[in-house]
């Protein structure tokens, strides 16, 4: 039996080295960390070595301080632990399968003046395992209509729905919020104010805005707040696409499409099953687009926690190049207004998002 | 250093006796000297922590 102590990364931490330093996330805790490159390869070769033979490769005194404070950092957020050389081995690594048990698993639906086809989409997207559900009300919403909408999505038992509707002064959204359960999320739009509330215990945020975000033109934004240090979306984001795989979409006017920014439609609702739609060869063309395929977000630490956007590109032209609306530059770690870059005017321009409300 | 763990129901079991150590897991974090971490950032959205889907279905803002 062996004395030696050795370092292990709790299997549940994933590394992800990006060209100018390295990412780690505790999918348990929801956090994640940004690490030097130096630190990600210690951690990452997994060669059973102790803390003290680490230290001891270090070229100087200075050197060997830095490296135990990081340790030191390691083990106080229980990303890395101790145990003997000879156990060290005992620890499964996880398993980065991804699978759900859906065939569409998260849609939006554009909702129309009288909400014709509603029935019949969700109970067709319950059939194929849906999960969550965006409904975009695009006309003037009054009370009874919300009710409506609401009471046909209790019929159809809907899990997690997140809605977005225009503001109306007479509606008491908090009471709305509080007898329909399975809302995740309510935004008003072209509301007076901008403000964030959270209820039902925080499982519901209700949303004002003041800007129109019924308009699809102001989707596909990358920032570290939509960033998700989740173990399923870390799998999936390894072979598919974070925003498009398993996601179908229905405008305002019937139309099957991947996502309502993008062009393409797969046919009607009223002429077409949504199965019908999925079925055609260009329908999961978007599907397996991963990360490690596209341009720059490649050499990006924050890759496997970032979520994709095909719809608005640097280069429209290319379908791997990065997603237009992130103003991260993985290469010198820094953040920019991506609307700001001067490089970027021409397409916002062609993508008609300098005129959104 | 006690060896045993308090279960639950009042029971105690050997750590000892586990096929590895379970206190090693824990307990040996202090005894490197706390210097601060440097270039570490922390993150974690509220937002997120209370999701039930695991993503965002759009991203609008
Ligand atoms: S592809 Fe872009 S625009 Fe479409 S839903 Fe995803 S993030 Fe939004
Ligand atoms: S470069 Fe931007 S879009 Fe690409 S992975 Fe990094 S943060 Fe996400």
């Amino acid at each position: 039996m062996s004395d030696k102590i050795v370092f292990r990364l709790f299997s549940s931490c994933l590394l992800t080295a990006g060209s100018t330093r390295a990412l780690i996330c505790d999918p348990q805790r929801g956090n994640y960390y940004t690490i030097p490159l130096s630190l990600y390869s210690i951690i990452a070769e997994q060669k059973k070595a102790s803390i003290e033979e680490t230290l001891a490769i270090c070229e100087d005194q200075e050197e060997a301080e830095i490296l135990k404070s990081y340790f030191n950092f390691l083990l106080e957020h229980e990303l890395i632990f101790l145990c003997r050389e000879d156990l060290a081995d005992n620890f499964t690594p996880i398993k980065y399968e991804f699978d759900v048990p859906a065939i569409i698993a998260n849609a939006i639906v554009q909702i129309g003046k009288k909400a014709e086809y509603l029935v019949d989409t969700l109970a067709q997207l319950k059939l194929l395992g849906c999960q969550a559900f965006e409904l975009v009300v695009m006309t003037d919403c009054p009370l009874s209509f919300l009710s409506h909408i609401l009471e046909l999505c209790k019929g159809q038992e809907l899990d997690e729905v997140n809605l977005y509707i225009p503001f109306n002064p007479e509606t008491d959204y908090e009471a709305l919020i509080e007898e329909y359960c399975f809302l995740s999320s309510v935004t008003i739009c072209n509301a007076p104010t901008n403000e964030e509330i959270f209820l039902n215990g925080d499982s519901c945020t209700l949303r004002f805005s003041t800007k129109d975000l019924r308009d699809h033109r102001h989707c596909g934004i990358i920032a570290e707040k939509y960033f998700i240090p989740d173990l399923v979306h870390h799998s999936e984001s390894l072979q598919h696409n974070t925003c498009l795989n398993r996601k179908i979409a229905i405008d305002v006017n019937g139309n099957i499409k991947n996502c309502p920014s993008l062009n393409e439609s797969f046919g009607n609702i009223k002429d077409i099953t949504l199965e019908e739609a999925i079925c055609q060869p260009h329908f999961k063309k978007y599907w397996n687009i991963n990360k490690d395929q596209i341009e720059v977000c490649k050499d990006c630490e924050f890759r496997h926690v970032c979520t994709d956007c095909r719809a608005y590109l640097e280069d429209p032209s290319n379908v791997y190049s990065k997603p237009l609306k992130c103003g991260y530059d993985p290469y010198t770690c820094t953040w920019e207004d991506w609307s700001k870059n001067p490089l970027k005017e021409n397409i916002i321009i062609q993508y008609g998002i300098h005129s959104i409300e | 250093m006690n060896n045993k763990m308090h279960l639950k129901e009042g029971l105690l079991i050997n750590t000892e006796s586990l096929p590895f150590s379970v206190r090693l897991w824990t307990a040996t974090s202090v005894q490197i000297p706390f210097k601060g971490p440097r270039e570490v950032k922390s993150f974690g959205t509220r937002e997120y922590k209370y999701k039930k889907y695991y993503k965002y279905i759009s991203r609008r803002g």
